[in-house]
């Protein structure tokens, strides 16, 4: 059924952002609000490729995490070398201003409007099927992102950035460069959710700006919370949940109720008891 | 044949009857649904609860009441698209799936372009009778009915020169269709001979646009073209003309000068305003008035209209297991008369209509006769 | 003559800013909460003056103190409600924020379930204006700028002359120590809130009469703190208020030679600029003596 294949395909979109995520946030302790930014910028550099310079989807995505990693290398340089609060809110701003620019630079990403028939990915002339075809090749790609997130998580490396999060005094004693490191894993977890933003421009084939306004940013944020951080099944779980939770909403009645936003304060709520009551998430192994 | 065959066979012959006739009531049973994907929450919510989707429910509710179609009631599944694409496809592909709708109606460029690629898979038709990008068309699934975004400014270019006024500027948001207007506005009274002396622009949710409307000023032009797609900047700068000082002949703008932001905004501030709209007819405006206890407005109308016409082709074709055939008949229909005014159906998904031209007057909302 | 009013408009509306990135300072710095809810907070207080107003027909002059008021109980209350639970748990700056979401998500819906999503107007017609020459200035610009002039130095002499402020200062350079040395911190959150919150009320209070009020009031208005905190400096409050005034002129004077279309690109740019070569803000350099 389309309607069960379209959710899973949002549920491994998202999961594939929150896990890069988590590698920023859970293991890293870089706050950053500028995810979505990279995921939008990721798309946009997907679209315009191949549908205004023809290229094939595959150069398109690699040349889009490229783009976002030499962004977010730029944009880390003078803020991550500052303290947590510098850099919490220059990412929002960096946010602010990707979509500002998106909004504007008409030439690039068609202003307002967005950029339709992004082709889907081919093998010469064969194109992945939509519908099952699609679903298997999303979950191909985010299965290679998160056993390459897996794998991480089983080095060595692990325990340097752990040591970054915990105290950056200490892990500079330790004679680990900080600075460059956070960069480094920065610029990695921006081509990563510029991946995930190839694999939306893919599957909609129609990006627009709409898709990576602050909500998304805030709705990543609480699906690593909910699904709980430094944590490979969470990265899953709380993507499930807070895509189906919603659609659940749309089997259940009601005339005169003013269901949207009854749902949105039940929203609010669930987020303000969860790190009230279980901080670590449904299955995390930190709490925030 | 003898008796006891001859009795089988009538036998046979009733039971056969009944059973078509169960299957034949069975499907009269099974109801024609649709489904309407618009943002419900959000900042346009309320409106388009009031408006837009109760001009829906009306002609659902009043076709229901007369019989339904092909003897089968009518059901409008509603969904919320939360102002973002990827939910709108969600519950596009719920409506399909689980629903089996036969037709959806949205609203919004954003929203609605993103459903297209699938409605063509599916063939399903989707009905976006006020989206005006020009893209919209491109596929063979979508169908809208409004008056072109290039008419209205044609229209108001025209009646600017016909009233003798010399230069104009004008003041738009940011936006692909309402830049369409603005050229068109702009070709149409330079053509005439006048002369744009000033045109400036505002960001969607932009709330001060005292700067632009001072340059205008201080351009003196006679005219000045008003331009926003939803009611709320209408009703701030129309709030900051006066504020700044601004005191040109003669104000164009939509039929967004009756939204209730405007409204509400109080005082004479649209008063002597000319605009472009299309009209409800009084017969339409009493049946809205008894169903929902306030005035229409032309979005209720057309929407209305949108729904009737989708119900009458179904009718036509005779069945609803075939949107391609339903589809072909809407493209061709020809002329329809809907509650605002005669829709041109010209082949392509373009429903043609030719606004009118309304004044402000009073307080009150008149046909503008010059 | 244009570029005058321009100058103008942009002062009285970075006036705005100045109020509101003021408060939202005042609480981060003091608090270290990415206190995002103070959008909600600020949307309070316009629905608040509202009520007050319209449906329970106070006089202005009542109406208006009051719903300030209210707002800073309600920036307390959240505190209460929502920030000490995780405070007692020690529940770090990620989760403070992810609750702060919550309840500016909570907030707004419920503004919109009980007061539907259309714009409450205070005043009907346009906002009397004054003329001076061929400068037109509106009187919300005006209250804003005398409000700006006096609450800020007011501000100030708090902070620094008395007992209140002086604890306030000292809690947000160095929070442990400051307990150590017996403030008591759980009080002094209540009342960083409460002002911080009651510069929200001022804000709103006057924007109010310019734009009327809507559930989403609040979050456009987040945005423009943000920026302005930035480029005034984290952990400074003039810098904040500077930051209010310098984004107000840029976007106003951004018009005198581009188009409508590019006031946003200015502002932000602006932002990245500051973020390239300045992240710090222009007076960040002071923030090795103060934080507040």
């Amino acid at each position: 059924m389309d309607y069960a294949l379209h959710l899973m395909v949002m549920v491994l979109i998202y999961a594939s952002l929150v896990v890069s995520l988590d590698l920023l946030i859970g293991h890293t302790g870089i706050l950053s609000f500028g995810h979505a930014a990279f995921y939008g910028i990721g798309a946009y550099a997907t679209a315009s490729l191949t549908v205004y310079a023809g290229w094939d989807w595959f150069s398109a995505m690699i040349a889009a995490a490229a783009i976002a990693a030499a962004i977010a290398a730029l944009v880390g340089i003078p803020t991550l070398r500052l303290g947590g609060d510098y850099f919490i809110l220059s990412m929002f701003g960096f946010q602010l201003i990707v979509i500002t620019l998106i909004l504007n630079l008409d030439p690039i990403t068609n202003g307002p409007f967005g950029i339709r028939n992004v082709p889907r990915p081919s093998i010469g002339s064969w194109h992945v099927p939509s519908g099952v075809g699609m679903l298997l090749f999303i979950a191909a790609v985010t299965g290679i992102i998160f056993f390459v997130h897996w794998r991480f998580a089983r080095s060595p490396m692990k325990a340097m950035l752990h040591a970054i999060r915990d105290d950056e005094a200490v892990a500079m004693s330790l004679g680990i460069d900080v600075v460059r490191t956070k960069i480094l894993v920065f610029a990695i977890g921006g081509a990563f959710a510029a991946v995930s933003g190839s694999l939306m421009a893919f599957y909609f084939r129609f990006v627009t700006a709409d898709s990576f306004v602050l909500a998304t940013i805030i709705l990543l944020w609480a699906m690593l919370f909910v699904g709980g951080s430094c944590s490979i099944a969470g990265a899953i779980v709380g993507p499930a949940i807070l895509v189906l939770f919603p659609e659940v909403f749309r089997f259940v009645g009601g005339e005169g109720l003013d269901i949207p936003n009854i749902q949105e304060a039940l929203y609010g709520l669930l987020l303000i008891l969860l790190m009230i009551f279980r901080p670590q998430g449904l299955v995390g192994r930190r709490a925030g | 044949m003898n008796d006891t065959t001859r009795r089988t066979v009538k036998r046979l012959a009733i039971a056969a009857a009944v059973l078509f006739a169960g299957i034949g009531a069975a499907n009269a049973q099974e109801p024609i649904s649709l489904g309407l994907i618009m943002p419900l929450s959000g900042q346009n919510g309320d409106y388009i609860k009031r408006y837009v989707l109760a001009g829906h429910e009306l002609a659902v509710k009043e076709q229901n009441a007369k019989g339904g179609i092909l003897g089968r009631q009518i059901k409008l599944h509603i969904e919320d698209s939360r102002s973002d694409p990827a939910t709108a496809v969600s519950a596009f592909n719920k409506l399909i799936n689980v629903d089996k709708v036969k037709a959806v109606f949205s609203i919004f460029t954003p929203f609605t372009l993103p459903l297209l690629p699938i409605a063509a898979e599916k063939k399903v038709i989707v009905l976006a009778p006020s989206v005006e990008h020009p893209d919209l068309t491109k596929s063979p699934w979508a169908i809208r009915m409004t008056p072109t975004a290039a008419m209205n400014g044609v229209f108001i270019g025209d009646q600017a020169h016909k009233m003798g006024l010399k230069t104009a500027a004008i003041i738009e948001e940011d936006n692909e269709a309402i830049r369409v207007s603005a050229k068109a506005f702009a070709a149409e009274f330079e053509k005439m001979g006048g002369k744009i002396v000033g045109d400036e622009t505002f960001k969607n949710q932009a709330t001060d646009m005292r700067g632009q409307l001072t340059k205008l000023r201080a351009a003196r032009p006679d005219a000045l073209y008003l331009l926003a797609p939803s009611g709320r900047p209408v009703a701030l700068l129309l709030k900051q003309i006066r504020e700044v000082g601004f005191k040109p002949k003669q104000i164009f703008t939509t039929h967004l000068v009756e939204d209730r932001e405007v409204i509400a905004l109080g005082g004479d501030m649209a008063e002597g305003v000319i605009y472009t709209a299309v009209a409800t007819t009084p017969e339409f405006n009493q049946k809205f008035k008894a169903g929902y206890g306030y005035d229409s407005d032309v979005n209720a109308g057309k929407h209305y209209d949108s729904t009737m016409v989708l119900l009458q082709a179904i009718q036509k074709v005779g069945s609803d297991k075939d949107m391609a055939k339903v589809r072909d008949a809407m493209y061709n229909w020809g002329a329809y008369q809907g509650t605002i005014g005669t829709f041109k159906f010209v082949g392509s998904g373009e429903a043609q209509i030719s606004p009118i031209l309304k004044i402000v007057k009073g307080g009150k909302y008149i046909r503008y006769q010059p | 003559m244009l570029l005058l009013q321009l100058f103008i408009n942009g002062l009285a509306n970075g006036a705005l800013y100045a109020l509101i990135a003021v408060g939202f300072a005042l609480i981060y710095n003091g608090t270290r909460i990415f206190h995002i809810a103070h959008g909600a907070v600020f949307t309070f207080g316009g629905y608040a003056l509202y009520l007050l107003a319209l449906p329970l027909g106070l006089p202005w002059i009542v109406a208006l103190p009051a719903a300030i008021v209210a707002t800073a109980g309600f920036g307390a209350l959240m505190d209460a409600l929502v920030y000490r639970p995780l405070r007692k748990r020690g529940t770090g700056p990620a989760g403070m924020f992810i609750a702060s979401i919550g309840a500016l998500t909570f907030a707004q819906a419920t503004y919109a379930l009980i007061f539907g999503t259309d714009t409450l107007n205070l005043h009907q017609g346009g906002l009397p204006t004054f003329d001076v020459g061929e400068i037109t200035v509106t009187a919300v610009h005006v209250t804003a700028a005398v409000v700006a002039l006096v609450v800020f130095p007011a501000l100030q002499l708090f902070l620094s002359r008395t007992r209140w402020g002086r604890a306030i200062r000292a809690l947000a350079d160095n929070p442990r120590l400051a307990v150590v040395r017996g403030i008591d911190a759980e009080r002094l959150y209540i009342l960083i809130f409460a002002l911080g919150s009651a510069f929200a009320g001022l804000a709103v209070v006057i924007v109010a009469f310019d734009l009327g009020v809507r559930p989403d009031l609040g979050f456009t208005v987040m945005f423009v703190a943000l920026v302005a905190v930035i480029v005034g400096g984290v952990g400074y409050l003039p810098g904040a208020a500077a930051g209010g005034f310098l984004l107000g002129v840029t976007q106003s004077l951004s018009l005198w030679q581009l188009s409508g279309r590019w006031q946003d690109v200015v502002v932000f740019g602006l932002l990245l600029a500051f973020l390239a070569f300045r992240p710090q803000g222009i007076f960040g350099h002071m923030l090795v003596t103060r934080r507040v």
